[in-house]
């Protein structure tokens, strides 16, 4: 006879225990008094710290009247004197029920935090039992990470204001509740041995059969059941240990504007503190110095309460970084820049730098991080991410050595499970159960905290890990700071594995091409940056004052925006909107410093340039990316003006033929090449009649891009299954030539977007650059250019802004199957010996790499979080460089370099550095102490060699702080150099007048 | 003002800095149609955030605007 299942329908034991939680948690109210006499005022915020009002005066706020308003702020107040029937008793508490974040002042004091997870707040004394509430109301749509069930049903823009109340807590049913709602999840859990959990069930039933639910009375005999059945219980062992660190995860800007942060971080702040004075174990961790500069401006009483807390020990300021990057996308100096600024805040205020880099929801950190942590005094890298959130393989470490692109290791730590927990005991197990490296007999990582929008712990998670540490089942559980964890559990412990490159996330790929704008954007100022710096510094040895602070503040303004779900793209629209407005006014900053362009043009680079650039001229005969301009020939030397020379005038130096299909055949004397009507090319040969094309190349590719939830962040493994139909409007044409340039246009189009593309030749150049304009209409599109070489290699190179990396291209096993698509910088190639394809772009982050093709993502049109995200016109070039050698003999970096970086309009003076090989200058600056200058030369080709200076020079780490004397630096591949020199040094390799006294030491 | 100018500059910004999305889809007499988008297509107390643009309508428009609306959630197409 064939099996029935039995099906139940009757009330299970623990479904009737979970109903009595629920009338417990409603009994922890023993009394309860309504404070009446609110008033609202309401508002938008308009600034970090400035609002506008809806209402002239405040109105009168009663219980059931509706209030916030979208994206609202709302200013409450109330004064109230304590009831008779409450005035002596213990633990009076303001009660407000809210889905809002509110900061609350009681007797002008900021007192803590109510928010969906904090529905009370303890009272101090007042004199006459008189209290004057004053509340900043902030209302979120994602508010935190909502646990409480009970505000579900006020979430909204609009809320009901469900009242404020003055309560005294029923200390025996809180503690009651506390004790059962921690045996409950044992329980449900499913983290726990079955027969441990059939006790766990038996008693706590038995236990809620003692209390009479109409007097409530036997809540004391429940408690004293179960700390003799169940908190007595010793039969049942854990193992293992497992450090607690409380930390709240706070996103500057992501479903919130940045300004909705500075409210979000001191309300963090501030129930932190409180916590703190009520439970002196309480140690919290809190990151990102651009939230402490925001406390600091904005809260100052706050923050002077945070630096007595860090000097005691309780809050402890870690990361190290600005603001908590996304280590992708950023080139090295801005990452540089982050620890700078960062670690130097930190060490201004609180007296010492931090020792970690904390960034539990980065997606996924480039290899060139270690070394620079190591040179910002940091030896401890952490991060949630790969082993939480992977798709495909489990990340294999969680406490491990990661050695980065030029060898330099730190101490990593990936903890097991995610970086928002509530300390209960089913996460707290989880933890345990999924730490990898057990053998290594140190314990694991579990951050506790809500978190995303701020806020961290709660009361009841102190509460519950308070109690977990009776229960005999739980691994032994040690409350610490995030460095003390790092120090007593990587530092010198068992042999640690090593992790060699790059710690690539399974997830995520469609951030390395969302919201092209801001990529771009950020591509270009992080040059421009440089470029003003480089100007400003030799020009201050010139004797012209440093912008020192003008300069700071347009790198931090940059810097911010390269927060991980900025740059990205992982936002709501208004933080898109804003991060443009702040690139918009950095560029500006950077123009105003250079002054109005000159006729002189200025190679800013430390070699000479061998591409033809563009610059943009009025009188010129050659529209690039919606500019009008002209290229510059001519001789252009390291750190010195160009000399231009006259322009070709015979436009004959390349040839045309019209092929069958309206294909073209174009030939110049270093290609040949047969162009599709599409643009792409049919066949790529260079003068020595190398074929490089092995199908389609350079053709424009549509594929359905639909990844669900993750809308923005992630591109699917399965994208291509779905190609889009792209049709060819106009087809292939000769657009115009001069005697140094010649450029073919075609137009493409779907229903909705019209894509114009333009191949541009060179005269001398065995090059090509394709330029697009898009008009960009689509939903859940992903735009691509691909190019099948004809080039036969399992690795391909892709740069990472500071030296490359290799990439398998092939697909045997699940973790080279998993990156299909990966981050590059400045450009890709893929090279067999005899030659390869190298693509240099302008601002695209986003690549696949399998066998024989490079697949560039130009474009996606994500729906969520922003409906509109990259919808409008576009503007993009990359350049095709088919060669001959291997791409560093070729100086593909050198050239993606040069690419990238425009002639500078000014008027300089000439700096022979000593030869700097293979280094490129990523920075001159003047120091931060505005007495020297800083040379910051990166090795990006991954060769050995030395610099030598003709004169002494201090090598400093990444702080600027000098480490030893001398006049020749060896360095490795990969390896970042700072020196620095004093001004009479510098201008000694200058061709100028005497210094001027006054500047420098 | 015209009402949908009135609307995106007032109400659907506000909205759109909360995640949501709403805008005026149509207008017929005293009624307006509205397509609500993001975080708004699904929230259960837009409702609240209808009458209050009702409220302000009435306040700064001298109009007595009634706003319907229509739900169109992420990955929904016609």
């Amino acid at each position: 006879m064939a099996h029935v299942k039995v099906i139940r329908r009757s009330m299970l034991p623990d479904e009737w225990t979970r109903i009595r939680i629920g009338w417990l948690k409603k009994r922890q109210i023993a009394k309860a008094v309504e404070i009446t006499g609110w008033t609202i005022r309401e508002g938008r915020q308009t600034g970090d710290n400035s609002y506008v009002m809806y209402d002239a005066k405040p109105r009168e706020l009663k219980r059931g009247d509706e209030y916030f308003t979208p994206d609202g702020t709302a200013f409450l107040r109330a004064e109230a004197r304590v009831p008779e029937e409450l005035a002596g008793e213990k633990g009076l508490r303001l009660r407000l029920t809210t889905a809002g974040e509110m900061l609350v002042r009681v007797n002008g004091r900021l007192q803590g935090g109510i928010d969906p997870n904090r529905e009370t707040l303890p009272l101090p004394p007042a004199e006459d039992g008189v209290y004057v509430f004053g509340i900043e109301g902030y209302n979120r749509s994602k508010p935190d990470d909502d646990r409480n069930e009970d505000t579900m049903c006020y979430k909204g823009c609009r809320q009901v204001f469900q009242g404020g109340w003055f309560v005294i807590p029923d200390e025996e049913a809180c503690a009651l509740y506390q004790d059962a709602v921690l045996f409950y999840d044992i329980l449900k859990g499913g983290e726990f041995d079955e027969d441990y959990c059939a006790l766990v069930s038996d008693r706590l039933y038995h236990a809620l059969n003692l209390v009479n639910w109409d007097t409530g009375e036997g809540m004391r005999e429940a408690r004293q059941y179960i700390a003799r059945e169940l908190y007595g219980n010793r039969l049942y062992r854990g193992s293992g240990a497992v450090a607690l660190v409380a930390h709240s995860h706070l996103d500057i800007a992501y479903y919130w504007q940045r300004k909705h942060a500075v409210q979000k971080n001191a309300r963090t702040c501030l129930i932190q503190l409180e916590l703190m004075d009520r439970y002196p174990e309480l140690k919290y961790t809190h990151t990102q110095a651009y939230l402490f500069e925001t406390l600091e401006e904005y809260y100052p009483e706050l923050f002077e309460r945070v630096r007595e807390k860090v000097e005691s020990g309780q809050f402890e300021p870690a990361g190290g970084m600005y603001v908590e990057a996304d280590c992708n996308l950023p080139c090295a100096e801005s990452l540089t820049r982050q620890f700078l600024y960062g670690q130097l805040y930190f060490r201004e205020k609180f007296g010492k730098i931090c020792g970690n880099c904390w960034l539990p929801d980065v997606f996924g950190t480039s290899a060139v991080l270690p070394q620079i942590l190591k040179k910002s005094g940091i030896i401890h890298y952490v991060s949630n991410k790969m082993s939480t959130w992977n798709d495909t393989n489990r990340f294999p470490h969680n406490s491990f050595i990661w050695r980065g692109l030029d060898g330099s290791e730190v101490y990593a730590c990936v903890p097991p499970t995610h970086f928002i927990t509530a300390a209960t005991p089913t996460e707290i197990m989880q933890n345990w159960n999924a730490y990898q490296d057990k053998n290594s007999g140190a314990a694991t990582l579990c951050m506790y905290g809500y978190g995303d929008g701020g806020s961290g712990v709660t009361e009841d998670m102190l509460q519950s890990i308070g109690r977990l540490r009776r229960v005999s089942a739980m691994p032994e559980l040690r409350v610490t700071g995030g460095q003390a964890y790092l120090d007593e559990n990587l530092n010198e412990t068992a042999r640690l594995s090593v992790w060699d490159g790059e710690l690539y996330l399974e997830m995520h790929r469609g951030t390395f091409t969302t919201k092209a704008d801001l990529k771009r954007n950020n591509r270009q100022l992080e040059i421009l940056l440089r470029d003003a710096e480089l100007a400003c510094a030799l020009r201050w040895l010139q004797g012209a004052e440093y912008p020192a602070e003008t300069l700071r503040k347009a790198w931090k303004k940059l810097l911010i925006n390269q927060f991980h779900d900025i740059l990205p793209g992982s936002h709501i629209h208004p933080v898109y909107e804003d991060a443009m407005a702040d690139y918009a006014e950095v560029r500006k900053t950077c123009e105003e410093i250079l002054g109005p362009a000159e006729p002189a043009l200025y190679n800013t680079l430390n070699f000479p340039r061998t591409l033809p650039a563009f610059v943009p001229d009025a009188a010129g005969s050659v529209v690039r990316l919606g500019v009008r301009g002209r290229y510059v020939r001519g001789e252009m030397p390291a750190l010195a003006a160009a000399a231009e020379r006259q322009a070709g005038s015979d436009p004959d130096w390349i040839r045309t033929e019209s092929l069958p299909g309206g294909r073209i055949a174009v030939s110049t004397d270093r290609l040949r090449v047969v162009i599709a009507p599409d643009g792409s090319l049919e066949s790529l040969r260079n003068e020595k009649g190398r074929e490089y094309t092995d199908g389609a190349f350079n053709i424009l590719r549509l594929f359905r891009d639909v990844p669900g939830n993750y809308d923005a962040w992630d591109i699917l493994p399965t994208y291509r299954e779905t190609e889009l139909p792209l049709a060819v409007d106009v087809p292939i044409r000769e657009s115009g030539r001069d005697g140094e340039t010649a450029a073919f246009i075609c137009e493409l189009k779907t229903e909705k977007s019209r894509i114009v593309r333009t191949l541009r030749f060179f005269r001398d150049q065995g090059i090509i650059e394709a330029e697009h304009f898009a008009d960009w209409r689509e939903d859940h599109v992903l735009l691509k250019a691909e190019f099948d070489c004809a080039v036969r290699s399992p690795y391909a190179l892709t740069d990472t802004g500071a030296g490359y990396i290799s990439r398998e291209t092939g697909r045997n096993t699940s973790w080279q199957q998993a990156r299909y698509e990966v981050c590059q910088h400045k450009w890709c190639d893929l090279s067999e010996p005899g030659g390869g394809v190298a693509i240099l772009n302008d601002g695209k982050y986003g690549v696949g790499l399998w066998e024989n093709m490079i697949s560039v993502s130009l474009l996606r049109a994500t729906c969520r979080p922003d409906l509109v995200s990259d919808r409008g016109e576009h503007r993009f070039a990359y350049l095709i460089v088919p060669h001959e050698r291997t791409p560093q003999e070729d100086g593909i970096n050198r050239m993606a370099i040069e690419y990238n970086t425009p002639l500078l309009r000014a008027k300089l003076p000439a700096l022979a550095l000593p030869e700097t090989g293979s280094l490129f200058l990523q920075s001159l600056k003047q120091a931060e102490n505005g007495k020297r200058l800083i040379l910051r030369l990166t090795e990006q080709d991954g060769r050995r060699g030395a610099i030598r200076f003709p004169f002494p020079v201090t090598v400093t780490n990444l702080l600027e702080d000098g480490e030893r004397e001398t006049d020749t630096i060896a360095y490795g591949p990969f390896e970042m150099v700072t020196v620095k020199a004093g001004p009479e040094q510098i201008r000694g390799l200058m061709d100028l007048p005497k210094a001027n006294p006054s500047i420098g030491e | 003002m015209e009402l949908k100018a009135w609307f995106e500059a007032e109400i659907a910004t506000c909205v759109k800095a909360d995640g949501g999305w709403l805008e005026v889809s149509s207008e017929s007499g005293n009624t307006a149609e509205l397509t609500a988008r993001g975080e708004c297509a699904h929230c259960a107390a837009l409702e609240r955030c209808l009458r209050w643009a009702e409220t302000r309508a009435k306040r700064e428009l001298g109009r007595e605007i009634r706003f319907t609306v229509t739900r169109v959630p992420f990955l929904w197409r016609k």
